[in-house]
């Protein structure tokens, strides 16, 4: 068969002549009653439709990030940190024990190899955690192969230590080496990827497009509904049209309760940001920065007078850590955020703690470059089961941080569960109200339309 | 659509749009930038162009009988080195019976250790007067150079090369070149060496002579002398290419490992001191002329029968001046 040109007038003709409903053509059919009637009808059927995937995928995507915020988000964040602090703890006392030379203390032994248990339950949690993500899943097979490989050098350090032979300090070196190069750098990506992630969760769960799509929906219903009713008022000399107005009422309703939810649940998010992962989220980072501080002491003091980087690496960390006096860098951010908070109150001693590192940092570098090697280590690290200054300084300021992080955690935990409240509910209600309208709105128009 | 339809829909969304807050990533921004990775420094390097040649174990004549200790001549480095209370000597901690950390004390033991406490007590008068600073191989010249230490005693062999960047006292030991591989190897000295991964320290003489002596071997470098006992006993080298005096601290700690027979290269070791400090150099040159005709215990030979002994090192050399 050849297709041919055909004339346009034909075509528009022929057109029209497909289009006939009830032996008229389109345009003819739509003047009259029962048309308009039928077609008002298609038509708010079809924004009620268009209403309810848009309110449905709004309450999904909200519901969905609310609960990825309390349940997962939160949760890898908390796993990351943990992880980072079980790892700089192994690895300090790794480096104390060597520093102090002569049998090791009993209790830093046992405290090494709690740190190394905790680091692995740490890392299998964040594993669960991160899910598919290719970055984080490469910086925990990382973390996987490496760790063992770090316990077997500081394993066989201890034992030529114990036989009281120098090659110990070669395996302590390479394991230190394993964690500063390979097993801490990981150990950052999956905390970085952690608050990323959290991020990313906040601002799906608090974009107000979602809801000016769904008013916008919510509004052209309601409109096409009154617009009906007034047509049909117009029309038929009767007030009330049973069927449309349910129908506008439920819509109604069906549009406050979904604006209701996705602005409460908005606002709950916004509270526990505000009010807990903020904090959170930068206390974290100064327990990282303050933890790090304390391995630049140690390494600087094992390389023994020519630790400069380290040194230099210390001044950067504390400087990120807290500015010059504690209220700048981390510590700053962390007050600022925990204002107006309970956890507030427990931001208080940081300032002191920041300069007690600072002064201690001072008096063992004075003692370090006077000369007064041992002196500088019992100051850093202790002598015998004495745990020494430095190290007991950092352990206060390390519990005064978790101690905040913890309060920040309960409001936050709490503003993330308001959060995702009702939204089960919601998906269920939107769909039945939904149909309920719709049922509403055919009942109530075909009364009409059958008296043609 | 009617006026008041169309405000009343503006005013609803202005309400909704103002009713809601919306999340800022400020906190995440500033705990992820205090993280920032540290600068990493990056290594020295050597030059390599071929040194003039020059009489590598020619020292300083010594000026006269060592001063008093505590009373060192005005002027001298000897005298600023006094005033600072302390003298600051660059030493090895992995070598054992020369210089390395006891991990049962902490302190470092050797006889290069105990030079170092001479040296201090011949200016002070007092032994623990210095401070120790552990340098690895590849520190022990430029640390000198720029004055972080006065002097540096680790086993640096004097070469033209380096006496180009500082001065060396009279040789106190001489070291050859041997090879340590583990006790089932099958290799039976340098000719076996071809494509066999040997390990070297870092800026150490062994490098450049492993180079000539055998081409084809795969030289792994390492940082500390003792890293490369480490990369023995995990397989990952086959040989470890050192002075003889340097392996014989590492055999010690691991009998599992043999010394092979053959020698090459001998290598003099000198303290090494800054060019500008030739004061420096001739007052360690009598201190070290004091020991060699000191036959009592605190004598040079004692002092290196007492750590040596069992390796029968060579005997005491003779002191070269160039003038």
């Amino acid at each position: 068969m050849t297709v041919a040109a055909v004339p346009t007038r034909e075509v528009r003709e022929s057109g029209a002549r497909l289009l006939r409903v009830q032996g008229m053509p389109l345009r003819r059919w739509l003047t009259t009653t029962p048309g308009r009637l039928r077609a008002a009808s298609a038509l708010i059927l079809t924004a009620l439709l268009v209403l309810v995937i848009i309110a449905s995928t709004g309450a999904a995507n909200r519901g969905e990030a609310a609960r990825a915020v309390g349940l997962e988000s939160v949760p890898e964040l908390d796993a990351a940190v943990k992880l980072y602090g079980a790892l700089a703890n192994a690895d300090a006392n790794a480096t104390s024990i060597f520093l102090k030379a002569g049998l090791e203390p009993a209790a830093l032994r046992r405290a090494y190899l709690h740190s190394i248990k905790v680091a692995g339950r740490q890392l299998a949690a964040v594993s669960h955690d991160v899910g598919s993500s290719r970055t984080a899943q490469h910086a925990v097979r990382k973390i996987a192969g490496a760790l063992p490989e770090y316990t077997g050098r500081i394993e066989t350090a201890r034992v030529y230590n114990r036989d009281g032979l120098p090659l110990g300090a070669s395996y302590l070196r390479d394991g230190t080496r394993i964690m500063h190069d390979d097993i801490l750098p990981a150990a950052t990506t999956l905390y970085e990827r952690a608050m990323r992630r959290l991020d990313e969760q906040y601002r799906s769960g608090t974009s107000s497009v979602e809801i000016v799509l769904v008013v916008i929906a919510g509004i052209a219903v309601i409109g096409l509904l009154i617009a009906t009713q007034v047509f049909v008022t117009r029309r038929y000399q009767r007030i009330l049209n049973v069927g449309l107005l349910s129908a506008t009422v439920i819509v109604i309703g069906l549009l406050g309760w979904s604006v209701g939810r996705f602005v409460a649940a908005q606002d709950s998010l916004v509270a526990a940001q505000r009010d807990g992962s903020d904090t959170v989220q930068v206390a974290s980072a100064a327990r990282i920065l303050a933890l790090r501080a304390q391995a630049d002491e140690n390494l600087a003091l094992s390389e023994r007078g020519t630790g400069e980087k380290y040194r230099a690496d210390f001044t950067d960390t504390v400087a990120r850590l807290g500015g010059d006096d504690g209220s700048g860098g981390a510590l700053g951010a962390a007050s600022r955020t925990a204002r107006g908070t309970p956890a507030a109150a427990l931001t208080s001693p940081l300032a002191a703690d920041f300069s007690d590192l600072l002064a201690v940092h001072k008096d063992v570098t004075t003692l370090d470059d006077g000369g007064d090697y041992e002196g500088a280590i019992a100051l850093a690290v202790g002598q015998g089961a004495d745990v020494g200054r430095e190290a007991q300084v950092v352990q206060k300021f390390d519990a005064d941080l978790r101690a905040v992080i913890a309060s920040a955690r309960q409001r936050l935990d709490a503003r993330a569960t308001d959060a995702r409240a009702g939204f089960d509910v919601l998906e269920v209600a939107i769909l039945l109200l939904a149909i309920m309208a719709g049922v509403f709105v055919v009942v109530g128009l075909q009364r009409r339309i059958g008296e043609y | 659509m009617p006026r008041s339809v169309r405000v009343a829909v503006a005013v609803m969304l202005a309400v909704v749009a103002s009713g809601c807050a919306s999340a800022s990533n400020e906190a995440t921004n500033v705990a992820i930038s205090v993280l920032k990775p540290s600068p990493t420094t990056v290594p020295a390097t050597t030059s390599t162009l071929a040194p003039p040649p020059c009489n590598a174990t020619a020292s300083f004549r010594p000026a006269g009988p060592l001063p008093t200790p505590g009373v060192m001549p005005s002027g001298s480095t000897m005298a600023e080195i006094q005033k600072r209370g302390m003298i600051r000597i660059g030493v090895d901690e992995n070598t054992l019976q020369f210089s390395a950390r006891d991990p049962k004390t902490g302190k470092l033991i050797g006889l290069e250790v105990d030079l170092a406490r001479r040296i201090a007590q011949a200016i002070f008068g007092n032994p623990d007067a210095v401070k120790l600073v552990t340098v690895v191989t590849a520190q022990k010249v430029p640390l000198v150079k720029d004055h972080t230490v006065d002097a540096t005693i680790s086993g640096v062999s004097m070469t033209c090369g380096r006496w180009q960047d500082v001065a060396f006292s009279t040789e106190y030991f001489t070291a050859f070149h041997k090879l340590l591989v583990r006790t089932d190897s099958p290799i039976t000295g340098i000719q076996d060496l071809a494509g066999r991964k040997v390990c070297v320290t870092t800026g150490s003489s062994s490098v450049g002579i492993l180079t000539s002596a055998a081409p084809k071997a795969i030289q792994v470098p390492k940082e500390a002398r003792s890293d490369c006992l480490l990369a023995l006993q995990e397989g990952q080298v086959e040989a470890y290419f050192s002075h003889d005096a340097i392996l014989y601290g590492m055999q010690l700690q691991d009998p599992n490992t043999k010394i092979l027979p053959d020698a090459v290269s001998a290598q003099h070791y000198g303290i090494a001191i800054a060019k500008d400090h030739e004061d420096l150099v001739r007052f360690v040159n009598a201190l070290l002329e004091q020991m060699r005709a000191d036959t009592s215990e605190n004598g040079l030979a004692a002092l290196v029968d007492r750590w040596l002994r069992a390796f029968n090192p060579a005997p005491i050399p003779v002191p070269h001046y160039q003038d």
